[in-house]
């Protein structure tokens, strides 16, 4: 090494110190992902990596138990157990031992303040709108709080536990709303969980670091670091040259996997996500919502264009075997995911025979099928950030012309892309979404008029499957999976595949456990029994 | 062809460099013309599952890209494409540039201060920037679009140093004479003025192909200029971003054919410059 | 001192132009910088209305315009819509990496690039001065973005040299004075390298136009003739009097190093104002690209400002003009 290093004057210095992650022991993980982070605190900011990193130093009640239904809905987090006073009532017992990181103890003013905060339309208008069976919080004493609901239904604990991280009042509450943001909590937040913030470099990184005295016990691994960088090569070859330790969705393309190898000390860990792909149809036209759209408000040509599709090889060719069929927008790791019948069979003949019995033929011989002079031609929106999607339009593209429809790709930026599903501005979008682990929140996705459904897929029988669901008290499983087999039957999508979460992470640590609805939720009970370095 | 322009073809050739460029472009067209006769199309995928990313080889001489594309008809065909936004928009920027400088250079007073101050202050905007601006807000860019785009921003210089030239040769006496003559301020500008800056126009407007056919490469390269499927050389380096440390052929050749064609193109403006004006060398 | 006020005044006014051409062109794109708010779930009418009112994107054009000229001259930009923070504050944050990577930059095409465009200029029309000449000129020709990855696929990737991307190692923090600087070194130096080959064509180009004409003045003929050493002919007496001439383009490099490495800031995720600048155009991020704008544009007058000052200073000559 050294040798070469003679050969060039420039490099001289660059040779002198050699990547230190590698070095610094798995006591400090350096975690390589694509979104910079700016702020942390909950009700703030909403994406993935923000999700991420902020459920580490700011707990629940209780974190997810596995299913969002029943009483087993939660495991003890912030309160260590509860009791069910009636139908309505759910009374907490928060731990005892919990403290803020300034050595305040969590108590059920803190409960309170975050929950008033988190019902609150004017601070997170999808948040209280989701809370809206929740009708009051109220602390009996300095660690006993009281949560009331509105109705009898099987997901109270679910709700009163997933949705709300809790904020310290003593802090937050003299702040003002809209100040937050700016204040200097938010610079230098103020959390219960295993993590505290240590320091931002903006647009470079961002370190947590372990709480040693952390009630549930303490963190092994002492130091996290994320470090922003936006292209996926770039990360990659990070991990690679030993600067970052993990590196989150490092498939597509799958000969990334190839070039693991290169690198002995890693390993690859992968899990089930809660994210689908899909085409997503809009029914109405675009730039007018009143009308019909003039291609896929017929169900049989979007039944025709989900079978077209050889949604097999699609998967495999991006995902490897790392992702599994879908035939609804439940991902097979929710709980419901299995109630899910099995994805339509790929048959072009039969998407062929369908079209031309809707009336679309090629007769000006053109390639492209056509109806009353009107051609089967529609554009399809793809955020070009993403990989696998932008690949995955590109070969849908191709295998609809086989067909004789056109598709027109459109790359836009997230911020375009994202700007152009809620006034239905587009013809097909291709979606990747990851539901929360509740049938009920899929209503905000799939319900007639519901907010975030985009596509303005409406079929109120659906709609009441899966209410009927939500207020199930016993077994919510018949109606959940008479929706699923609804919705795949209408087609409101191509549902195509269900990507797996695949990392590279250093080999050596113990008891590895990744969470499906947060993936780095459990790392501070990962051991380093194992730590070979 | 007039006698002149055959001279400067001449003075070209006679120089190593231009000689060099006029061959290498010459290839280049021909490929970038007969090319897509004898390729496959370059849209079309083979099998996804054990056609993607093979190395080059018989079959497909520079390999196949991760949606089994040929990387070879890409190429061609990106050339292509390449050659004519940068042929019309130089040429467009070329005509716009010459128009504002030669009104700018016989008109002096309020219309030369007005026009001038204004190109001042349009030079002192990055053109990059403004590109970046325009193109990031449409989703959809036609080609014509794009092309008249990198010429509304590439007329600037030409127009300052077309203004330059015509200011000097306004006191010369073959202009004088024309204006004593009563030859309209038209008639002057065209028939007197441009002939006489065509020199500076035609290395300009060679130099300004090879800019343009750099900035297209860079605006697909950040997802702004041609759209996918249509092959680009700068998109196809994008393209190859996730896979070219395992798949080196599909972002190595794009970018070997954009520096090998903007090279030829400025070895012949640099020899044009050259015959034009011998001082410079 | 007439002459420098009158300089002055004509670049400021150049300026006032180039932002108000910049603010219409901005404000009349279509778009809509609220989307990139409302990542997962979408807004209400509410608070879009509040995010306009706060953004006076409600107000018309003119008194936007208005707004926009006042803050500008107390160097406020306002709030960035995409990252919630004032745009000064994101500019600043982001300069250093700029700068740094700029000066790089600017120190290899100084030293080395003025170096190689004496060494042709007396050579002039040899082998050596052909080679060069078209070497740089390849380095012209060539896109940075790929350059750079070539780069990274060798440097980096197969040799494991150089880090292939970032300006810093997190790492590092608490290692000590030395290894820090060492670690910003070994980060920068493929960035620059790259900026520097693609762009050392011009310094080169115009150290040998100038040099050359230096050459042929009678005083340094004479000095030859004289029988001064070559050395001290060419470095004590060419190159002073061709040096003038040389700085000027030093002027002109300021807006490369304000803009002009998006593409090798992208390529090396590379924090800086041209990464910064990309973003903000890709999100229609106003505030932001304002505030980028202003800033090139002013790095642009600045540059031409400074560099026929320096002109002038070197050469009274210039200052008759």
């Amino acid at each position: 090494m050294l040798r070469h290093c003679g050969r060039l004057l420039l490099l001289m210095t660059a040779c002198a110190t050699a990547p230190v992650a590698a070095q610094a022991g798995p006591r400090r993980l350096v975690i390589a992902i694509g979104q910079s982070v700016t702020n942390i605190v909950p009700t703030l900011n909403r994406t993935t990596a923000v999700a991420q990193i902020s459920d580490l130093v700011f707990l629940r009640l209780g974190r997810y138990g596995g299913t969002s239904f029943g009483d087993h809905a939660a495991l003890p987090e912030l309160a260590k157990s509860w009791t069910r006073r009636d139908s309505l009532t759910l009374a907490f017992d928060l731990d005892p031992r919990a403290r803020w990181h300034d050595g305040t103890p969590v108590t059920s003013r803190d409960v309170v303040f975050s929950f008033a905060r988190a019902r609150d339309p004017k601070v997170v208008a999808s948040l209280a709108a989701v809370l809206v069976d929740v009708v009051a919080v109220e602390a009996e004493s300095e660690s006993r709080v009281v949560v009331r609901f509105a109705r009898a239904y099987g997901e109270q604990l679910y709700d009163a536990t997933f949705y709300v991280q809790i904020l310290p009042a003593h802090l937050v509450a003299p702040i003002p709303s809209d100040s937050l943001v700016s204040s200097a909590f938010a610079r230098t937040p103020v959390g219960s969980g295993p993590y505290r913030w240590d320091k931002l470099e903006p647009a470079d990184y961002l370190q947590l670091r372990s709480v040693p005295g952390f009630f549930l016990g303490t963190p092994a691994i002492e130091q996290l670091v994320w470090r922003f960088t936006t292209s996926p090569e770039s990360r990659l070859n990070l991990l690679l040259s030993g600067e970052a330790d993990v590196q989150e969705d490092i498939i597509p393309p799958v000969t990334n996997l190839a070039r693991l190898a290169e690198r002995p000390a890693l390993r690859l860990a992968h899990f089930p996500s809660m994210a689908v792909n899909y085409l997503l149809f809009n029914e109405r036209s675009p730039g007018d919502t009143s009308r019909p759209h003039p291609i896929f408000s017929d169900a049989d040509v979007r039944r025709a264009l989900a079978i077209g599709l050889d949604r097999a090889t699609i998967s495999k060719a991006i995902f490897g075997k790392y992702a599994s069929p879908a035939s609804s927008p439940a991902a097979p790791a929710a709980w419901f995911g299995g109630l899910a019948p099995t994805p339509a069979p790929f048959d072009p003949k039969q998407a062929a025979r369908l079209l031309a019995a809707r009336g679309w033929k090629d007769s000006d011989g053109d390639g492209v099928l056509d109806k009353g002079g009107v051609p089967l031609a529609f554009s399809l929106i793809v955020p070009r950030s993403g990989v696998a999607r932008m690949q995955m339009a590109l070969i849908v593209q191709e295998q609809w012309r086989k067909l004789g429809v056109h598709a027109e790709v459109v790359p836009l930026d997230l911020g375009q892309y994202l700007a152009r599903r809620p006034p239905g501005n587009f013809d097909i979008a291709a979606e990747s979404y990851s539901s929360d682990p509740s049938p009920w929140s899929l209503l905000d996705r799939w319900g007639c008029g519901a907010e975030a459904n985009y596509g303005r897929y409406c079929n109120p029988t659906a709609d009441s499957l899966l209410r009927a669901a939500h207020l199930a008290r016993r077994d919510p499983a018949p109606p959940i999976r008479a929706w699923l087999r609804t919705v795949a039957q209408d087609f409101p999508a191509v549902f195509l595949f269900s990507p797996e979460k695949v990392f590279a992470m250093p080999a050596g640590y113990g008891n590895v456990t990744f969470s499906v609805e947060s993936a780095w939720q459990r790392v501070w009970t990962w051991t380093l029994d194992g730590a070979g370095r | 062809m007039t006698a002149p322009a055959v001279a400067l073809v001449q003075a070209v050739w006679k120089r190593p460099g231009g000689r060099v460029g006029t061959i290498a472009l010459v290839l280049l067209a021909l490929l970038a013309l007969g090319g897509p006769l004898l390729l496959p199309s370059p849209t079309a995928q083979g099998d996804l599952l054990h056609e993607a990313l093979l190395p080059p080889g018989v079959g497909h001489l520079l390999g196949t890209d991760q949606l089994s594309r040929d990387v070879l008809s890409r190429i061609v065909s990106g050339l292509r494409l390449s050659l004519v936004i940068g042929l019309a928009s130089a040429l467009l920027a070329v005509v716009l540039g010459a128009a504002v400088g030669l009104v700018a250079g016989t008109r002096a007073g309020l219309v030369d201060a007005v026009l001038m101050r204004t190109v001042d202050a349009l030079l002192a905007i990055p053109r990059l920037f403004v590109l970046l601006l325009v193109l990031a807000v449409w989703d959809r860019v036609p080609l014509p679009a794009l092309v008249l785009l990198l010429a509304l921003t590439g007329w600037y210089g030409t127009s300052r140093l077309v203004r330059a030239e015509t200011v000097r040769l306004r006191g010369e006496d073959f202009v004088r004479a024309a204006e004593a003559l009563g030859a309209g301020r038209m008639r002057i500008a065209l028939r007197h003025l441009l002939p006489n800056v065509a020199a500076p126009i035609l290395v300009a407007g060679t130099l300004g192909v090879g800019d343009v056919i750099l900035l297209e490469a860079g605006l697909t390269y950040l997802g702004l200029g041609i759209r996918p499927p249509t092959p680009s050389l700068g998109g196809m380096v994008l393209d190859s971003r996730s896979v070219f440390v395992t798949a080196p052929w599909t972002s190595i050749f794009p970018g070997l054919v954009i520096v090998l064609t903007v090279l030829s193109v400025n070895l012949v403006g640099d020899a044009l410059r050259e015959a034009l004006d011998p001082r410079s060398t | 001192m007439n002459w420098l006020a009158r300089r002055a005044l004509q670049a400021a006014g150049t300026a006032l132009i180039a932002l108000t051409l910049l603010f219409f062109l901005v404000r009349s794109l279509p778009g809509d910088p609220l989307a990139i708010l409302s990542e997962d779930r979408p807004l209400t009418s509410e608070q879009v209305r509040d995010l306009q009112r706060r953004y006076q994107l409600d107000q018309p054009l003119g008194s936007q315009f208005v707004a926009f000229v006042g803050g500008a001259l107390q160097g406020d930009f306002g709030t960035s819509i995409q990252y919630g923070r004032p745009v000064r504050q994101l500019v600043l944050e982001r300069l250093p990496r700029t700068l740094l990577l700029g000066a790089a930059v600017l120190l290899i095409n100084f030293t080395l690039g003025l170096w190689l465009g004496v060494q042709q200029a007396l050579h002039r029309g040899r082998p050596i001065d052909r080679v060069l000449t078209t070497l740089s000129l390849a380095g012209y020709a060539t896109p940075s973005f790929w350059l750079g990855l070539m780069l990274v696929l060798l440097f980096a990737v197969r040799l494991h040299w150089l880090p292939a991307a970032g300006s810093l190692d997190p790492g590092l923090e608490s290692a000590g004075v030395a290894s820090v600087f060492g670690d910003r070194l070994r980060h920068l130096v493929l960035p620059a390298l790259t900026l520097a080959a693609v762009s050392i064509a011009s310094s080169m180009r115009y150290q040998r136009a100038a040099m050359l004409d230096a050459l042929r003045q009678p005083y340094v003929i004479a000095a030859r003739a004289r029988g001064l050493t070559d050395r001290r002919v060419v470095w004590g007496h060419a190159w002073r009097s061709a040096l003038p001439s040389v700085l000027t383009l030093f002027g002109l490099w300021l807006p490369i190093l304000v803009v002009g490495a998006v593409f090798v800031e992208q390529v090396f995720a590379w924090q800086g104002l041209g990464s910064l600048t990309a973003g903000a155009a890709a999100a229609r991020d106003y505030p932001l690209l304002m505030g980028t704008a202003v800033l090139a544009t002013a790095a642009v007058v600045t540059g031409s400002f400074l560099s026929d000052v320096l002109h002038a200073l070197l050469d009274p000559r210039a200052r008759a003009e």
